[in-house]
């Protein structure tokens, strides 16, 4: 539940108050439980609740500059990324190469790289990425925490995969900036 | 192919949905398979996400638990499936045990950690006997006991739920060390399972009757093929030196009504032969089918149902 909600809502502060939420509603609710679904569909369901009720707690305040979320990120322009920016904020990363190459710092650049990736998908296909390649959920299950068919489940995932991969991927790769694509 | 058609079939295969001659397709072509590696390369970098900080994840269990404990526990107690479809959806592979309800589900659980209790306070016995004997063999009386009311307390500290039961059958008027007592059959008495719903208590006393006389049948017919069983009064008596006796603190933990609140009949029985459940005009009974003791009525079995609030429903001989 965790993971779901850390990935939907983007940050750590947000997603404590998400997940929190969702394991009281979980802890109310079970009553209602009628084990129709998995017991971990239904649980996701409701923290994926939670999570849009904290997604649309957080549009009705102000927020703070994220890292990175820069205008040239924020318009999606290939080969720069929040987590680039970061580096090149840092210092680590210099424009000749490899100096000051950093695996710890790369993964927080990693880190702010997917959270901003995630933040430029609709909710829905968020949620539909996540479920699947986070919480394992097939089709089926993932159409049940949604209330949409397996079909459309499957394009948004898709549709979700592919928007990630062009921003992760890093079209043009600098030297010092290894995509982590075999 | 268009960028989009393309993107759906690596996504298809990167999740294994495609059918087999569709998959060696999509794999031939090599633009599918590099933007499949492109996918799979997205999807790690997502799945990589930090742990929760420990005293966020610990506040928002405290959170829960304290929702529950308002509004869940007594839910569940009124809905007692739930727990089951929880617990078999969250254990996978586990045979469903058979649990009645919370309360008894709780019950059974007090009695396994009751063992631990015990054999705790028995290794604890048996520290303090060795060190008497080191220190030099003797020792006033209020130094033995000391050492013996030892394992006690730590008995009762490691189970507070088994102290209680043990104080409340003392409380309740049973002879001193009666939890302790075991009775006559060896094992825990046979289980009747649930015996159904009754409108009267004389039609459960004859669905016991039926399930008695069945059980004593199946018992005959059996004995020959396992180890030869003396008669019942011989057995109840023999029994007592098996080690594998049943006591009344055991049964205790498998009943609605605590030890300290039976009746006689139930509490000094000579042996518990069966026991099980029933619902007796919408009330659920524990229904146990006792040996009296010898020199109690006309020696037959009795069968005595017990409410939660311990009330006898049922308390009468066996026809």
């Amino acid at each position: 539940l965790w993971r779901l909600c850390r990935r939907v809502v983007g940050n750590d502060a947000d997603a404590q108050d998400a997940l929190q939420e969702a394991l009281i509603a979980i802890a109310r609710g079970i009553r209602r439980y009628d084990g129709r679904a998995a017991f971990t569909t239904w649980s996701y369901r409701v923290a994926t609740n939670a999570c849009l009720d904290e997604l649309r707690k957080r549009r009705r305040r102000p927020l703070p500059d994220p890292i990175g979320s820069g205008p040239a990120f924020a318009a999606g322009e290939p080969g720069h990324s929040a987590g680039a920016d970061l580096l090149d904020r840092a210092g680590v990363r210099s424009s000749a190469g490899h100096a000051g190459h950093d695996p710890g710092v790369e993964a927080v650049a990693d880190r702010v790289d997917v959270d901003a990736a995630l933040a430029q998908l609709p909710h829905d296909f968020r949620l539909a990425v996540v479920l699947r390649d986070l919480c394992d959920l097939d089709y089926a299950e993932i159409g049940r925490v949604l209330d949409i068919p397996p079909g459309t489940v499957r394009s948004r995932i898709a549709r979700a995969r592919a928007h990630l991969a062009d921003l992760l991927g890093n079209p043009t790769p600098s030297p010092d900036r290894p995509t982590a694509s075999p | 192919m268009t960028p989009d058609q393309r993107d759906e079939l690596a996504s298809a295969l990167l999740d294994g949905v495609l059918p087999a001659d569709q998959a060696d397709a999509a794999r031939r072509d090599a633009a599918v398979v590099a933007r499949l590696a492109e996918l799979e390369a997205a999807r790690e970098l997502l799945r990589s996400v930090p742990p929760p900080e420990p005293t966020a994840r610990v506040r928002a269990l405290a959170a829960a638990k304290a929702a529950f404990d308002e509004d869940g526990g007594a839910a569940i107690a009124a809905a007692p499936g739930v727990v089951r479809d929880v617990r078999d959806a969250l254990l996978p592979g586990r045979p469903p045990a058979p649990v009645a309800d919370v309360t008894h589900h709780r019950r059974a659980r007090r009695s396994g950690t009751r063992w631990l209790g015990a054999a705790a306070a028995a290794i604890l016995v048996l520290v303090g006997v060795v060190s008497l004997a080191v220190v030099g063999g003797g020792g006033s009386h209020e130094d033995e006991a000391a050492t013996t009311a030892a394992p006690n307390d730590v008995a009762e500290s490691a189970d507070d739920s088994a102290g209680t039961e043990a104080e409340a059958s003392e409380q309740g008027g049973a002879a001193p060390g009666a939890g302790d007592r075991s009775l006559g059959a060896p094992g825990a008495p046979v289980d009747m399972g649930d015996l159904g719903t009754f409108s009267s208590a004389a039609a459960l006393v004859a669905r016991v009757e039926a399930v008695r006389d069945r059980e004593a049948a199946s018992r005959t017919a059996d004995a020959p093929a396992s180890s030869p069983e003396p008669s019942d009064g011989a057995a109840s008596e023999g029994a007592d030196d098996s080690g594998s006796q049943t006591t009344i603190a055991e049964l205790s933990a498998l009943s609605l009504c605590p030890a300290s609140g039976w009746p006689p009949a139930l509490r000094d029985a000579a042996a518990i032969r069966l026991h099980g459940r029933a619902t007796v005009d919408g009330t659920e009974v524990d229904v146990w089918v006792v040996e009296p003791v010898r020199d109690d009525g006309d020696g037959r079995d009795r069968v005595v149902a017990l409410d939660e609030t311990c009330a006898a429903v049922v308390d009468q001989p066996v026809p």
